[in-house]
């Protein structure tokens, strides 16, 4: 693996105190912004207020309790927790003891997040009181079914051991020994593959933010996405790296774009970043046009498309507030960013814009060179990613391919299909694989197939994404079984969270194929209705209104 | 709609019930947000039920996390709304 060269911004002036490596951690900006703002509010949540010299304090005592009871730098720690201040301290804790750190969700089926333990080779869990029960059945099903023991820690967080030393993973590659952070995106085999991140990619991503949108010790950044959502490390370390404080929403809200809209209005949130959806949601539901929050001064999207119309809406609404649109897989953290004009208008193309700072972006044809036609984006700097962890083991897909400079590069070839203007705006047209967004969550349709192919009820089955008419967009599972859909829909819920459950599971006599013999997924996805007619079991007017 | 019974059966019938989890389990104090068992998609399909089974109307100042906390805070909030007229 090419050693990611960590360029602009530039490394803070030793005249605080900085040491050279610690603004290339996640911990570190912590440990920066409780020297330089030991009094602010770091982190707000569940009632409690953290200023950064008590949340820099907490963190350092849990790290060193977790290297007493045998934590080695390395090693891969899942934070398995509600969204709530005890939980943020212990990822800080974990980070700060050199461990790879996995924010896990607990509303996720356990089957699913013990594939997510075993993939990503976690060691060790740690928990809340609320969460323990759901967590040590994880735990279990990551252990062939033997329970762990849990061991109550500070802040009501528990710590679960899913492997001992010896079953331990061999440790990862550097950057990595020294720590980093995990997310999960869907993968096509039906088991979540672990996105490795290292410190530096993340750190890098946030102080860039930081900087850019001008953020400061007086900022109250909303934070309303799960932890295991890559948005959210713009909430957490994006605060850290300017001082800022992190407010956290709580999970019950998310639902509820009317509770939403009333928290960033109580909570004087003055910068936020959320997926369409939600501002969708807001604006349709939540009542955000008669309460645009009046201590906001900046705001983001990104994920998926916003709907045009909508957009223009909240760009008349937020008026002098910058809203920007932001673009990047997990893989990469945000890589390219636009601040959307205010005379943007829904008859409008809608770039993602241009890469952020140190970041370098390309479209490159089917025979790999660069295109001023339609290609795939590929993405090199300081913010790409290790590569992923599968059966514990890292395996790095990123390639080493020529921009149009001739400089070769370390890039991620993201999948995404689009063009990019002689100016650096990139455009995105589709993607070339089976990945979906649904309501602003990335979905690969072979990961949903392969959990309704794990039904003992179902023999063979097609899961796609319908396109056009009023269910443009839904997933739906083609199955062939004896099966009904609510009964399938039950054994599904045991396996794959609520965000990746098809839209409908419609049980069939046979699949159509196509004349080589496969299945002809266009033809599924184009299918105006149920074969057999069957009615839809919901109203599916309000079927955009999932989260 | 004549209890909080009634509702029971109502929000159980929207919820996707995972196999080995009981509907009928359902009662007036189950912390429904709290437990996960609701998303946006089952909140919209019971609002729109109440609607069309029961003719109870729900305004969008309504549907808010306090009032969907369990089937009696849904209740409630019904009965507010009706001014107690429903019984």
């Amino acid at each position: 693996m090419t050693p990611t060269a960590p360029t602009a911004p530039a490394a803070p002036a030793v005249t605080d105190g900085t040491t050279g490596t610690e603004t290339l951690r996640l911990d570190g900006l912590l440990a920066r912004s409780a020297r330089r703002y030991p009094d602010r509010p770091a982190l707000s949540g569940a009632g409690e207020t953290w200023t950064y010299a008590e949340l820099d304090r907490a963190v350092d005592a849990l790290a060193a309790r977790l290297a007493d009871d045998g934590l080695v730098p390395g090693e891969r720690v899942g934070v398995h927790a509600p969204k709530t201040p005890s939980t943020v301290i212990a990822l800080y804790a974990a980070l700060r003891a050199g461990a790879v750190v996995a924010p896990l969700d607990t509303a996720d089926p356990p089957a699913r997040t013990a594939r997510m333990v075993r993939n990503a080779g976690i060691s060790l869990l740690l928990t809340t009181d609320r969460a323990l029960p759901v967590c040590r059945k994880a735990a279990a099903e990551a252990r062939d079914g033997a329970e762990p023991d849990a061991e109550p820690l500070e802040h009501g967080l528990h710590r679960l051991r899913v492997l001992d030393g010896d079953g331990r993973p061999a440790p990862l590659p550097a950057p990595a020994d020294r720590g980093g952070y995990i997310l999960f995106t869907s993968g096509s085999t039906g088991w979540p593959k672990g996105v490795l991140l290292s410190h530096a990619n993340v750190a890098h991503y946030a102080r860039w933010a930081a900087a850019e949108f001008g953020l400061t010790e007086h900022d109250r950044i909303g934070s309303q996405a799960a932890l295991t959502f890559d948005l959210t490390t713009f909430d957490l370390y994006g605060a850290a790296a300017a001082g800022a404080c992190a407010v956290l929403m709580p999970d019950m809200l998310r639902a509820f774009p009317r509770d939403v809209v009333n928290w960033l209005n109580e909570q004087r949130i003055t910068a936020f970043m959320a997926v369409p959806s939600l501002y969708h949601n807001m604006l349709q539901q939540g009542g955000f046009a008669d309460a645009v929050p009046p201590t906001l001064r900046v705001a983001f999207f990104g994920g998926e498309a916003f709907a045009p119309q909508l957009l223009e809406e909240y760009l008349e609404l937020l008026g002098d507030v910058p809203f920007y649109n932001l673009y990047g897989p997990t893989e990469t953290n945000a890589c390219t960013y636009w601040l959307m004009p205010r005379d943007w208008t829904a008859d409008q193309e809608l770039t993602i814009g241009r890469g952020i700072g140190g970041v370098d972006i390309e479209v490159l044809d089917e025979d790999g060179r660069p295109t001023d036609g339609e290609g795939e984006i590929h993405i090199a700097g300081p913010t790409v990613f290790q590569g992923y962890l599968r059966n514990g083991e890292l395996t790095d897909p990123t390639v080493t391919v020529a921009f149009r400079d001739g400089a070769p590069r370390r890039a991620y070839a993201s999948g995404d299909i689009g063009r990019i203007t002689p100016d650096g705006r990139v455009f995105l047209r589709g993607r070339r694989d089976s990945q979906v967004k649904r309501r602003g969550h990335r979905i690969d349709l072979l990961d949903v197939e392969s959990a309704v192919l794990d039904l003992p009820q179902v023999s063979t089955a097609a899961v796609v994404a319908k396109d056009g008419g009023d269910h443009a967009g839904e997933i739906w599972a083609y199955a062939l079984t004896d099966a009904g859909e609510r009964e399938l829909l039950a054994e599904l819920r045991g396996l794959l969270p609520k965000r990746m459950l098809p839209d409908r599971v419609v049980p069939v006599a046979s699949l159509p194929t196509t004349t080589s013999g496969k299945v002809d997924r266009r033809a599924l996805s184009t299918l105006a209705d149920t074969p057999d007619g069957t009615p839809r079991p919901t109203s599916h007017t309000l079927e955009e209104n999932r989260t | 709609m004549n209890s909080v019974e009634e509702l029971c059966t109502l929000i159980s019938s929207k919820i996707t019930w995972a196999r080995g989890e009981d509907p009928q389990s359902l009662t007036a104090d189950t912390p429904l947000l709290e437990l996960g068992l609701l998303d946006s998609l089952a909140i919209m399909e019971i609002v729109s039920a109440l609607d069309k089974q029961a003719g109870i109307v729900l305004p969008e100042t309504e549907i808010v996390a306090a009032n969907f906390r369990s089937p009696k805070a849904l209740w409630t909030a019904i009965e507010d709304l009706t001014g107690g007229a429903r019984k």
